[in-house]
C-alpha cells in the first residue's frame, strides 16, 4: 500500500484493467501522447500502443457513438469526456442508445461502456466547466452513475465500472486530483452500488457523495468538538442509490442531512429524501435537510462562486437545524 | 361489482365477498392514478382473510385512487372513483384526503430552511375545545410512543409549540418505568435540547431488538379465531390409537383401481373423511355447536380439511361428505387444495364446515391438541402412521399405528360420548370394509 494521488489512482486502475483484459481500450481528446487533459492516461499509449489508446477529434457525440459500437461488438471502451458540462453533447448517445441497448435486444447485446468525466469548482472554471449534472443521468434507467470521493474510490469504482457489462458514468472530481491517500496496490475493486460509512456517529447521519464526502468529514470533525456525533456516509453511487445503508444509519440517528455539490433542485438528494420519506418516515425525528448548490449558474468570480457552492459550513448549519428543529 | 353512481362519476367500494368479511386489504392497483380505464377492466387486487379477488372498473373513465396499496379498509368503504373528466380529480382529491400541508417551496427562492415537519395528531381525550385540538410530534416519536404504549398526553414535548421528539418519549418512558408518580415532564421546556439530552436512554437500549412484520389479513384472522376459540369454549382433547393395517391395505387396492380409471389418488385423509362422516351420523352431538343458549345439531355433515399455506392455513370444506363416494371426495379435495394454494378459492368453499380434520402426521407428530374452529363442536387431529409391534396371544405381531386426537367442546358433549365417537372412528379404521355397508 502506498500513498497515491487521486489522478494517479485513476491511471493505475486503467493500467491494471488494460493489462488484465485486452478488450479494454481508451478513447478521448488528448488521451494518447499528451496523457489526458488532466494526466489520468499518462504513459498508457506508450505502454499499450495507439491501437488501444486512441486520440479522437473534439466531437464528443461521435466518440461516444464509436465507443457504443465498439462495446456492442465486444470491446470494453473507456471514454474520457473532458468536462461533465460537455455531456450535454453526448446525451442522445448515452440516453437513447447506450442506456437502451441491453433492453431493446432482450439482453443479447451487452454494453460494457465506461464514460469518465469530471466536475469540480473553486477554481473559477465558470458556468460551463463546473457543473455537477449527475441527476440528468440518474433519471435514465440503464445508466449507472458513480462519484468517487477519494483516491481509493477512484481506483476501486473505476475498476468495477470497467468490468460491469452496463454503461457506467464515472464522475471524478478534478479538485481532488491532487489529493493523496493510501491506496491498495493490488487488484482493488469496490462494489458499484454500495455506500460506505466513512465515520460512525449517533446524533445525525450525513449522506454525502463525491467531493462533499470530504466536506462532510470536515464538518463532522468540527461538530465532534462540540459534542455532536455525526455519522458520515459516502453514497459512492448516485444510481442506484444504496437506501439500505442510509436506513440502517437512520434507525440509530433519526436525523438526516444530505450533501451534494449539484444544485439542490431535482438533485440526487431530492430523490434520496423522497424515497426515505416513503420508506423511513417513522424513523425521522426531524425534517430531512439537503445541502447543495444554489439554483444558479456557477459564477467566474471567486467571491460569488464561494457564496453559491456548498461547503462544510453549510453542512454544519444543516446539522444544527435538524438537531433543534 | 359494487358501485354507486354520482352523476359523472362512479365510486368503487370494498365489496363484501363472504358473510364473515369485515374488511379487505388493497394489494395492488393495476392501473395508475389518473389513468384511463375501460369498463370491466381489472383495476385492483384486494385480499381478505381468505382469498384474493380482482376488482373491475364499473364504468369507463379516469381512475382516482383513494386508498393506497397496503391499506386495510372496512367493507363498503370507497377505495376509488371513476371520473368522467380528468379535471374532476383535483376537486375529488381535496375532498377525499385531508388537506395537504404547505405547498412545496420554490427552490430558487429559499436557502436551507423552510417549514419544520410535524405530524398533526388529534389530541386524545383532551378536555374539549382548547382552540387548537392538535399536538405536534415527530414521526419516530409517534411510532415509539405507540410501540411502548405511552399515551401521548403523558409526554411533554420539548420542541417549539411543545412538539414531542424522540428524546421526550424516552424520558417519559423512563420515568414511567421508574415508577414516578409525577407526570412525565421536562423541567427545561424552553431550552433547545442539547445533543447530550438526545442520547438514547440506557434502559431502552436494553430492549431486545426486533424486526417488524405487519400482520397479513389471514394471520390476523387466524390469531383472532384461535384466541376467541380458547377463551369462549371448554376444550378437552382425547387421544386414542388405531390399527390402520387394514385401512392401508384397502387404500393400496383403491389406489390401483383409481390409477386404472385415471382418477385422483386416495389417501388416508380421504378414507378418514368418509369414516368420520359416517361416525358423525350416529353421534350427532359431535356434529354440533353451542350457540347462545341452544345446541345446534347440524343436519348436514360438512367436513373441513385444514390445508397449510406458506403463511397460515385455509380450511376447504367437503359438503355432505357422508353422501359422497371416496372418488368424489378425493377429486374435490385435490381441486380445492390447488385453488387454496393459488389463492383463488371462492369464499363459499371455506364456509359452513360442521366438523374439521387436521393432519400433522407428515411432520412426524403422533398426538396434539387441535383448537376448535369457531362454530364447531369437535375437531379431529390426525398424527403419523408408524410401524409398531404388539404382544398378542399368538406372539408378537406387526401393525401400523395411527394417532388420533379429538378436541371437543365439553359444554355440549361430555367425555364418555365423545370417547364413544372416537372409538367408532377407530373401529371403522380397523374394519374398513364395513364402509361397504353404508347406505350412501
Amino acid at each position: 500500500m502506498a500513498e497515491k494521488r487521486y489522478v494517479r489512482a485513476v491511471n493505475e486502475a486503467l493500467c491494471e484493467e488494460m493489462e488484465r483484459d485486452p478488450a479494454v481500450c481508451l478513447l478521448g481528446v488528448d488521451v494518447g501522447a499528451p496523457g489526458g487533459p488532466f494526466g489520468a492516461t499518462r504513459g498508457l499509449q506508450e505502454r499499450f500502443g495507439p491501437q488501444r489508446v486512441r486520440d479522437t477529434p473534439i466531437s464528443e457525440a461521435a466518440v461516444v457513438g464509436l465507443a457504443i459500437g465498439a462495446a456492442t461488438l465486444g470491446l470494453r471502451p473507456v471514454v474520457e469526456i473532458m468536462f461533465m458540462d460537455f455531456l450535454a453533447l453526448v446525451m442522445d448517445q448515452l440516453v437513447n442508445q447506450a442506456a437502451k441497448m441491453r433492453y431493446m435486444t432482450g439482453g443479447q447485446a451487452k454494453l460494457p461502456l465506461v464514460v469518465r468525466t469530471q466536475t469540480g469548482y473553486r477554481d473559477s472554471a465558470g458556468p460551463q466547466h463546473a457543473q455537477s449534472l449527475e441527476a440528468w443521468l440518474t433519471h435514465v434507467p440503464g445508466l449507472k452513475v458513480v462519484m468517487p470521493s477519494g483516491p481509493c474510490e477512484a481506483k476501486g469504482l473505476l475498476k468495477a465500472a470497467i468490468r460491469d457489462d452496463n454503461p457506467v458514468i464515472v464522475v471524478e472530481n478534478r479538485t481532488l486530483y491532487a489529493l493523496a491517500e493510501e491506496v491498495p496496490d493490488d487488484d482493488y475493486v469496490l462494489p458499484l452500488e454500495r455506500a460506505a460509512i466513512k465515520r460512525e456517529g449517533r446524533d445525525v447521519t450525513i449522506a454525502s457523495i463525491g467531493v462533499m464526502v470530504r466536506e462532510a468529514l470536515a464538518a463532522a470533525e468540527a461538530l465532534a468538538g462540540r459534542g455532536i456525533s455525526c455519522e458520515v456516509i459516502d453514497l459512492r453511487s448516485a444510481n442506484p442509490l444504496d437506501l439500505q445503508t442510509v436506513r440502517t444509519s437512520l434507525e440509530k440517528t433519526n436525523r438526516l442531512v444530505i450533501a451534494h455539490s449539484a444544485t439542490r433542485c431535482g438533485g440526487v438528494g431530492a430523490e434520496l429524501a423522497a424515497a426515505l420519506g416513503e420508506e423511513a418516515f417513522y424513523m425521522l425525528d426531524a425534517p430531512i435537510m439537503r445541502v447543495g448548490a444554489a439554483f444558479a449558474p456557477i459564477p467566474f468570480s471567486p467571491p460569488l462562486e464561494r457564496a453559491i457552492v456548498p461547503d462544510r459550513a453549510a453542512i454544519i448549519a444543516a446539522v444544527e437545524r435538524v438537531l433543534a428543529p | 361489482m359494487t358501485e354507486a353512481s354520482e352523476g359523472a362519476q362512479s365510486e368503487v367500494i370494498m365489496p363484501r365477498l363472504g358473510l364473515t368479511m369485515q374488511e379487505g386489504t388493497i394489494v395492488q392497483w393495476s392501473k395508475p392514478q389518473g389513468g384511463w380505464v375501460n369498463a370491466g377492466e381489472v383495476i385492483c387486487t384486494i385480499e381478505t382473510e381468505k382469498i384474493t379477488h380482482e376488482i373491475e372498473a364499473p364504468r369507463s373513465g379516469y381512475l382516482q385512487i383513494l386508498q393506497p396499496e397496503g391499506t386495510t379498509v372496512t367493507v363498503g368503504a370507497v377505495i376509488a372513483r371513476i371520473l368522467a373528466q380528468r379535471e374532476a380529480m383535483a376537486v375529488g382529491a381535496a375532498r377525499a384526503v385531508e388537506a395537504p400541508g404547505p405547498g412545496p417551496e420554490r427552490e430558487a427562492q429559499k436557502l436551507p430552511g423552510g417549514v419544520p415537519a410535524a405530524v398533526p395528531v388529534p389530541r386524545q381525550e383532551a378536555g374539549g375545545g382548547d382552540g387548537r385540538g392538535r399536538l405536534e410530534i415527530s414521526p419516530v416519536a409517534l411510532r415509539m410512543a405507540q410501540d411502548l404504549g405511552l399515551p401521548l398526553e403523558r409526554i411533554q414535548g420539548s420542541g417549539p409549540r411543545g412538539r414531542i421528539h424522540k428524546a421526550d418519549v424516552l424520558r417519559a418512558w423512563q420515568q414511567l418505568r421508574e415508577g414516578s408518580s409525577q407526570p412525565a415532564a421536562v423541567d427545561a421546556v424552553s431550552t433547545a435540547p442539547s445533543p447530550a439530552a438526545m442520547a438514547p436512554v440506557q434502559s431502552v437500549a436494553s430492549l431486545p431488538a426486533y424486526d417488524r412484520e405487519p400482520l397479513t389479513p389471514m394471520r390476523r384472522r387466524i390469531a383472532e379465531h384461535m384466541l376467541s376459540s380458547l377463551q369462549e369454549t371448554a376444550q378437552l382433547t382425547l387421544m386414542m390409537e388405531a390399527d390402520v393395517t387394514q385401512t392401508l391395505q384397502l387404500r393400496a387396492e383403491l389406489q390401483q383401481e383409481q390409477q386404472r380409471l385415471g382418477g385422483a389418488g386416495i389417501t388416508i385423509t380421504h378414507l378418514l373423511i368418509k369414516m368420520v362422516a359416517l361416525a358423525l351420523h350416529e353421534h350427532r352431538r359431535l356434529n354440533a355447536a353451542l350457540v347462545g343458549d341452544e345446541i345446534r345439531l347440524y343436519r348436514e355433515i360438512n367436513i373441513g380439511v385444514a390445508t397449510a399455506l406458506e403463511d397460515g392455513l385455509l380450511v376447504p370444506v367437503i359438503r355432505g361428505a357422508d353422501r359422497k363416494s371416496l372418488a368424489e371426495i378425493s377429486a374435490e379435495l385435490q381441486s380445492l387444495a390447488e385453488q387454496a394454494r393459488s389463492g383463488r378459492l371462492p369464499p363459499d368453499a371455506l364456509a359452513g364446515a360442521t366438523f374439521t380434520i387436521t393432519n400433522l402426521g407428515a411432520q412426524g407428530v403422533d398426538y396434539f391438541t387441535p383448537i376448535l374452529p369457531r362454530g364447531q363442536g369437535a375437531v379431529l387431529g390426525v398424527g403419523r402412521v408408524c410401524e409398531q409391534v404388539r404382544a398378542g396371544a399368538e406372539g408378537f405381531q406387526r401393525y401400523s399405528r395411527l394417532g388420533l386426537s379429538l378436541t371437543f367442546d365439553h359444554r355440549l358433549v361430555d367425555g364418555e360420548p365423545a370417547a364413544r365417537f372416537l372409538a367408532r372412528v377407530k373401529y371403522l379404521l380397523e374394519h374398513p370394509w364395513t364402509l361397504l355397508l353404508s347406505a350412501h
